[in-house]
């Protein structure tokens, strides 16, 4: 009987088999770090504003407080975004007739608002609160990054829930004295450990079993 | 405790045979091919519509951040704020704490520092708010029916006008809705010094059309020990409920039984007032005047020994509470009732104290002014223009006045209300009207005080007040609304900062004049049924009332407190006549009188007089919206003008079938409610069963934590009024559904008020018992979930995470108490616009595919907790009220924190009258009950 | 078992066994019947994707279900499917172990209606998720959302069950069709045969160390199959019994569902032997006494399965839980009520015949009696699920069921999803094991030799 198959087959047959698995595991591991990467969760992206704003120049340069345009930060679930008035504050004064700050006269003259593109951004499911983080200590810089070094606003953090959640389940290596929250310079002291057990103490901080509880942020 | 035997309904009184159920349970199911097709009437309110002044010039992204031009003051994004306004029912006030998110009203509560309602409120009231955003309400005028701008009514208007000065305003008739603004009747005054020969008629459906007042007894149940009622449904809807109600949870609840209040209800049909009462009787409508006659002690009286005993121990607790006590007739009692029950109030010293004689708060037109006269000025060609003003009477006419055609004989027409309705749509000119929430206006709530009603939203349509187009038709320069209501108050509230006070606060004080009560005229005694005949009793229906609620998805689905229906009315009958005809709930019957008929599905209403059949209002409407439109039947047509709430009439059976949409289930075998609702006496006040003793468990204990949320309901004090149910909808963005859904057992309401029979049918025993989820520690429906969408909290919370949701259902399977709801379709993505914008912010909208239930109303709870929080404390006693307790208007609802030993919650749970649900299957709910306070308790 | 009839006629040879099993993929006689039954099976497939669709579209309300009674189709078939694949992996694996000679004539294409029973079975579970796009939630794995399943709940070991029953059904499945592929490429003329039976017989050449290592292998899957079996449907039956609902918070459901499961698959295996034997004329190899076996098996385990239904009624009355003996009476004489009689009836009456051996041999009448076990054991699964959500605790929340039509459609549907492998199967494989049969035919000449 003449045969079907050449020699080779038999090691064709197992070369597929374990190419078969070994693409199977690959398959798992780009989904792993795909889901990771900077690409799904739109980090260090920057949209295209309206207006190209710098919290670079802003912040750094001008040293202005974070709380002079983000006005409810302190007081409110939103950090609040300024009103084309506040703006305005300066900007009739300065740089009257600055191409790029059309759009913002412009707002002002026909009343109508700054379509500002949002970049740090949670789902509508999480109810994320400003006023309790800024008052128990979490510094801007902790969710926003080095926003005082971007010349164009871009999303420092992922914002999966496990970025949430490793502070929640641990917060004092996040945790800083309260008037130093807008503070992008802090260097936390040498003993920063010890620093985090106070605070946590201090600011009455809850326990990770309450901060993680689903409800702290689903409902 | 065995012996009284708990059943719900009538079918389940007489069971049914296990085969005839087979047949009506499973055959039905293989012909249902295409009916999938859920909410027609919603998908139809899918139709979306643009909002005026709303559609943006640009396209706004989801992840587009809209800031503020300029901040308004003291506006805080994220925050919300509260305006103390009104809304109205029945004309009256009905003072409200409106919440707004962003700029717009998103819940409407009690006003907690009105002297009278205190915070309480009604399932009317909280549902208002859906009202201010129908997508059905008008939004142009119109002329024949053809969109028309205010410029041209304005310009015709000049014409009108300036005929008017010349004739002084002769053939002008302006036909009104019942109204207690003082500023409106200021400007009728006004109106008639300027043009003295317009006369203006008032149309109120639901007092008379023949221009009766109302009972000159203003009852003040709050001082009343002892209260007889003659049909008077004092805890029903009404003007009132929210104040009774509250006064009716002060004098209940309490164990030692000095200020409880006793109640007497002599109805002619079943009532939330009855099922409530300690002493119910059920007595047909001919025969009321003469128990009344009884109790006033006057001469022979022909009475059945039940009545008669009834009468006697009325007629002796009455005297014993002499100056506390309270004899008070229903608005629906003929004439001579209400002189009687004068006369004895005055004898034994009550009024002063219980009731007072008032003038009426309301528009009362001059004599000669009623709804009939017009009819008949009309008929006589006297009437060359008649304006209609917040009121509907083409669809509101009794059967025996064909108001359509003659509405048609006048030569100009113009409606204005806030839809265009019945009367709208063969009206020359219909002008749409704002929303009470939209616009300046003030009104009188019941117990006298006014309330001057401000806006907390801009009008969404291009719309006007009612003072606005009444001022027009004598002034050419109308001012803004605020102009005509302020100079009413000129007198009493002088300088502006009063003004923001009575505006903060959110009533005003108010001489309410009490002369010589005007003998009332009310309608004739209730005609005696002949040989084969039925009385009929026609009442407002209990959620849709009057019919101007009929576009109301909330109230039109809430289940009707007694009946459990929804989005239909039905026709109730006595389950002795029920038996009699063979009728069932759900056949169709005709009812028939002075050859005019109507077909309802029957419902057998346990309680019901014998051969009494009572017919609900407000359905059948032919203009009634996109829901509101062609449910139900029309009960206006079988009223006479003469006499609106009784009639005499055949019953019987059409053959024909109806799937009611109840939320109880019918067909149920005795038992099986044992020891669900409990009942106590003040010797015996213990409703904890031996076998509930505190076991021990091989489970360890959920840890106490600071704080233990948990909640106690009195049912001693719970009317079943549905204020919280409606309450809970409108805090936690709860879908509509619709009919179809709602019969296939799907309704969302996370709050649900179970409704129990017991004893005897033709008088039973009747209970309400709110059921939330009761957030078990032991919680069976939390090891079901394969991906931990639902967990505990530290706090003692059941916590459902929607978004982390795959529906597999076990949950629900699992819990004894099944308050779980899901989201069998995509019950929300098809609102219709611009409804969403009643939503809570703070709660998620649930989509498809997801299980939901109450939460306790955590984000109540989160943002109090936060706040504490940032200040470094702990949450107070008070500071988180869930929904259905801030809503409840009888304090039935109390929650807090059980660690807490002093809190009002932790307090009950110790009361002896303390139970928990289903407590055998060892749950350990945080949410438990107070038993009901009985003459006899459930083992006797 | 030294039993007086041989399995295996003993004027069969070995070239016969081989001709007649080989030719079925060879050659296919029948052609016609098969296509039919393809083409119906392949239209109910058609009605499966289609319900499927408007399912995902709509929602899972397209379905009869509510508040209370939120399972029903979907979860019932579910454990019916599974049971029907039990039968497959017993007879196979344990009566193998057994060294039970008559099961290798039905081995082959019972273990291929576990496999088609399986999948159906696995993928109820999903079409009942009201978002089944997140099924994959389900399973642990390294979420960017630093969560994990839940391992407390039966659902989440229901995953597991499945999976790890799917993968060996096949595994054994394939395995035990190894050294028959090889058979059938070899007899096989086409070349396009050739290459297709060759690659999936891996180049088996039947030497001894082959016949040596698929020994060991075919022993050692049988082994871990067996306690599958019985692990996989007492999981199942956890799904209900964690819950504190009436009438399944009982501590007999594993047995209970276990034989209720291994009954209505002998019954159902009985069945394909009839179909099979009778249009193949296999009458031979699937021989009378086969038949009086899968009888008297089917006989045993529904009298087991008996024993459940009578335990469950003692178990409820001897609980005194007012509930269980009220959802015990709602059974027998409740809404659903025809459900419960029903099931006695299609499960236990006809059953009885099996007494009697004339009835126990004949194709026919077997043929009858396992179709009304399958169909009593649908209606057990719905009676089970049904009747104890439908009324539970408040008699507020009670809730009548009805299957809807996208119900029936999606489970008429699924008997496609079922029929069109196996026809295939039957069509291109070997469905009846050519070599353990002459083994059989060996052992058996042999002791007719020395008897």
């Amino acid at each position: 009987m003449p045969q079907i198959f050449s020699r080779t087959a038999d090691s064709w047959l197992r070369a597929v088999a374990w190419g078969a698995l070994l693409f199977a595991i690959g398959l798992f591991l780009v989904a792993f770090a795909f889901a990771r990467s900077q690409y799904w969760d739109v980090v260090a992206r920057t949209p295209l504003q309206p207006v190209p704003f710098s919290h670079k120049h802003h912040v750094t340069d001008d040293g202005i407080d974070c709380r002079y345009c983000h006005s409810t930060v302190e007081t409110s679930a939103n950090a609040g975004f300024p009103a084309t008035h506040v703006c305005m504050t300066c900007h009739s004064q300065l740089w009257t007739n600055a191409e790029v700050l059309a759009p913002v006269r412009q707002s002002l003259a026909e009343n109508r608002p700054i379509l500002w593109r949002r970049v740090a951004r949670v789902p509508d499911y999480v109810y994320f609160r400003h006023d309790i983080h800024i008052a128990k200590g979490v510094a801007c810089v902790e969710c926003h990054g080095r926003i005082d070094r971007m010349p164009l606003t871009y999303r420092a953090k992922a914002f999966e829930m496990k970025f949430c959640l490793d502070c929640h389940r641990d917060p004092a290596p996040h945790l800083r004295p309260r008037d130093q929250v807008y503070n992008f310079e802090w260097k936390p002291p040498p003993d920063h450990a010890a620093l985090g057990r106070r605070l946590m103490a201090d600011y009455h901080i809850k326990s990770p079993a309450e901060l993680t509880s689903c409800g702290t942020c689903h409902r | 405790m065995s012996g009284k035997r708990f059943w719900r309904s009538v079918e389940e009184y007489q069971r049914s045979d296990a085969f005839s159920e087979m047949l009506k349970v499973e055959f039905p199911s293989i012909f249902e091919l295409w009916t999938v097709d859920r909410r027609e009437v919603l998908r139809v309110m899918g139709a979306s519509l643009a909002l005026a002044g709303m559609s943006g010039c640009k396209p706004v992204r989801s992840d587009d951040v809209v800031p503020f031009v300029n901040r308004p003051e003291g506006l805080l994004e994220g925050r919300t704020d509260h305006y103390a306004t009104a809304v109205l029912f029945e004309g009256h006030a009905q003072p409200v704490l409106a919440t707004t998110s962003g700029g717009r009203p998103i819940k409407l509560d009690g006003n907690p520092e009105h002297p009278a309602f205190r915070g309480g409120s009604t399932p009317f009231m909280q549902a208002a708010i859906l009202d201010l955003y129908d997508p059905d309400r008008s939004q142009e005028p119109l002329f024949g029916g053809h969109p028309a701008s205010w410029a041209d009514f304005d310009g015709q208007m000049g014409n009108w006008r300036a005929a008017w000065r010349q004739n002084q305003g002769a053939g002008l008739r302006i036909l009104i809705g019942p109204t207690t603004s003082p500023t409106l009747l200021r400007q009728i005054a006004e109106l008639k010094s300027a043009l003295p020969q317009a006369r203006v008629h008032l149309f109120d459906p639901l007092t008379g059309y023949a221009g009766e007042a109302a009972s000159p007894l203003q009852a003040n149940i709050a001082n009343a020990q002892v209260i007889v009622s003659l049909d008077d449904d004092l805890l029903g809807p009404g003007p009132m409920q929210a104040t009774n109600a509250r006064a009716w949870g002060d004098r209940h609840g309490d164990l030692d039984g000095s200020g409880r209040m006793r109640l007497f209800m002599a109805e002619t049909t079943p009532t939330q007032t009855g099922a409530k009462a300690d002493r119910r009787l059920g007595i047909p409508p001919s025969r009321l005047p003469t128990l009344a006659k009884a109790i006033a002690g006057g001469g022979e009286v022909t009475l059945t020994d039940s009545e008669l005993a009834w009468a006697r121990e009325a007629r002796r607790a009455l005297e014993t509470a002499r100056g506390r006590s309270l004899l008070t007739v229903g608005r629906f009692a003929p004439a001579d009732l209400h002189s009687i029950s004068l006369q004895v109030n005055e004898a034994l010293g009550n009024v002063g104290q219980t009731c007072e004689i008032a003038a009426p708060l309301g528009f009362v037109p001059q004599a000669g002014d009623s709804f009939l006269d017009l009819i008949r000025d009309i008929e006589a060609r006297r009437v060359s223009a008649l304006f209609v003003i917040g009121a509907n009477p083409v669809y509101q006419s009794p059967g025996d006045i064909p108001f359509a055609a003659i509405y048609a004989k006048v030569p100009l027409r113009v409606h204005a209300g806030l839809h265009v309705d019945e009367t709208a749509a063969i009206s020359n000119w219909h002008v749409p009207l704002n929303h009470p929430l939209e616009d300046w206006s003030d009104a009188r709530s019941p117990d006298g005080l006014a309330t001057i009603i401000q806006p907390v939203v801009r009008p969404m349509y291009d719309s006007r007040s009612v003072h606005e187009v009444l001022a027009a038709l004598s002034a050419d320069e109308v001012p803004p609304t605020r102009d005509i209501v302020r100079p009413t108050w000129a007198k009493q509230i002088g300088d502006e900062t009063a003004w923001e006070a009575a505006l903060k606060t959110g009533f005003v004080a108010m001489a309410q004049q009490a002369e010589q009560a005007a003998a009332p005229v009310t309608s004739a005694t209730a005609p005696a049924p002949r040989e084969g005949e039925v009385e009929i009793v026609i009442r407002p229906d209990p959620t849709i009332h009057d019919g101007s609620f009929a576009n109301n998805g909330w109230l039109q689905e809430l289940p009707k407190p007694l009946f459990k229906t929804t989005w239909e009315n039905v026709v109730a009958i006595s389950p002795r006549l029920a038996s009699e005809l063979k009728i069932d709930s759900g056949d169709m019957v005709r009812v028939d009188s002075n050859a005019r008929t109507v077909d309802g599905p029957a419902w057998v209403l346990p309680g019901q007089p014998e051969r009494v059949v009572t017919l609900y209002l407000g359905y059948g409407r032919k203009r009634g919206g996109r829901i509101g439109t062609g449910i139900g039947y029309d009960a206006y047509r079988m009223r006479n003008a003469a006499q609106p709430w009784n009639c005499t009439g055949t019953v019987r059976s059409t053959g024909a079938r109806t799937v009611l949409a109840a939320t109880q289930e019918q067909h149920l075998m005795d038992g099986e409610v044992e020891g669900l609702v409990r009942t106590v006496t003040r010797e015996h006040p213990s409703a904890r069963r031996e076998e509930e003793r505190e076991q021990d468990s091989f489970y360890a204990k959920w840890p106490q934590g600071k704080p233990a949320w948990g909640m106690v309901i009195d049912l001693d004090r719970c009317i079943g009024c549905n204020a919280c149910v409606v309450a809970c909808q409108s805090e936690n963005n709860v879908p509509v559904v619709g009919k179809d859904q709602v019969a296939r057992g799907r309704e969302m309401a996370w709050l649900r008020v179970d409704r129990y029979y017991a004893g005897d049918p033709q008088d039973p025993e009747t209970h309400f018992e709110p059921v939330p989820c009761m957030h078990c520690e032991q919680a069976p429906c939390e090891m079901g979930c394969p991906v931990h969408a639902t967990v505990h909290s530290p706090e003692g919370l059941n916590l459902m995470v929607y978004n982390r949701c795959i529906g597999t259902r076990t949950c629900s399977s699992y819990c004894p108490y099944k308050v779980r709801r899901f989201n069998w379709f995509d019950y929300t993505s098809d609102a219709p616009s611009p409804t969403e914008a009643q939503r809570n912010p703070d709660v998620t909208v649930r989509g498809r595919g997801v299980m939901e239930k109450c939460t306790y109303c955590i984000q109540r709870i989160e943002d109090a907790t936060v706040q504490a929080d940032i200040e470094n404390r702990a949450v107070r006693e008070g500071e988180v009220k869930t929904a259905c307790q801030q809503a409840c208007p009888a304090q039935a609802i109390s929650f807090g924190n059980l660690a807490d030993p002093e809190s009002a919650v932790a307090k009950q749970r110790r009361s002896p009258r303390n139970y928990a649900l289903l407590a055998e299957q060892g749950t350990r709910p945080r949410t438990t009950y107070l038993a009901r306070i009985g003459e006899k308790s459930d083992g006797e | 078992m030294a039993s007086r009839t041989p399995a295996i006629p003993l004027s069969e040879t070995y070239r016969g066994i081989t001709t007649e099993v080989a030719r079925v993929p060879l050659q296919m006689p029948a052609r016609v019947p098969w296509l039919i039954a393809l083409i119906l099976s392949l239209a109910l497939l058609a009605l499966f994707l289609a319900s499927v669709t408007w399912l995902f579209a709509r929602g899972v309300g397209i379905w009869g279900l509510n508040i209370p009674v939120n399972w029903a189709f979907a979860i019932h078939l579910y454990v019916w499917w599974l049971g029907l694949g039990h039968a497959g992996t017993l007879i196979s694996a344990m009566l193998l172990l057994m060294g039970q000679d008559w099961r290798n004539s039905l081995n082959r294409f019972a273990e291929a209606m576990t496999v088609c029973a399986v999948i159906c079975a696995g993928m109820e579970p999903i079409l009942h998720l009201g978002r089944p796009w997140f099924l994959y939630w389900m399973f642990p794995y390294p979420a960017t959302m630093g969560v994990w399943p839940q391992f407390r709940s039966p659902l989440e070991w229901d995953i597991w069950a499945v999976l790890t029953y799917l993968t060996v059904s096949v595994l054994f499945w394939y395995i035990g069709l190894v050294p028959d592929l090889a058979t059938v490429r070899d007899r096989a003329k086409k070349r396009g045969w050739q290459v297709f039976f060759g690659i999936f017989a891996l180049g088996w050449r039947g030497s001894a160390r082959h016949w040596a290592v698929w020994n060991k292998t075919y022993r050692t899957i049988a082994a871990i199959a067996v306690p599958l079996v019985v692990s996989v449907h007492s999981e199942v039956s956890l799904l209900f019994a964690s819950g504190q609902v009436p009438g399944w918070h009982s501590t007999i459901f594993p047995p209970y569902f276990v034989l209720g499961a291994a009954f209505s698959g002998f019954a159902m295996v009985a069945m394909i032997a009839i179909v099979m034997r009778h249009t193949f004329q296999l009458g031979h190899i699937v021989t009378e006494r086969h038949l009086d076996v899968l009888a008297k098996v089917t006989l045993a385990m529904g009298l087991m399965t008996a024993y459940g239904y009578v335990f469950e009624v003692f178990d409820g009355y001897y609980s005194g839980e007012l509930r269980e003996i009220a959802t015990l009476h709602d059974r027998f004489f409740g809404a659903y009520a025809w459900a419960y009689w029903g099931a006695v009836l299609c499960n236990f009456v006809p059953l009885q015949g099996l007494w009697v051996a004339r009835i126990r041999r004949s194709p026919v009448l077997l043929f009858l009696i396992s179709t009304s076990v399958v169909v009593g054991m649908w209606l057990e699964r719905y009676m089970i699920l049904v009747t104890s959500l439908y009324k539970d605790f408040l008699p507020s929340s009670f809730g009548y069921y009805h299957a809807s039509f996208w119900d029936w459609s999606t489970y008429i549907g699924m008997l496609g999803l079922f029929m069109t492998p196996f026809l295939l199967f039957v069509r291109f494989l070997p469905s009846i094991s050519i070599f353990e049969d002459k083994e059989v035919l060996e052992r058996e000449k042999e002791a007719a030799a020395h008897g």
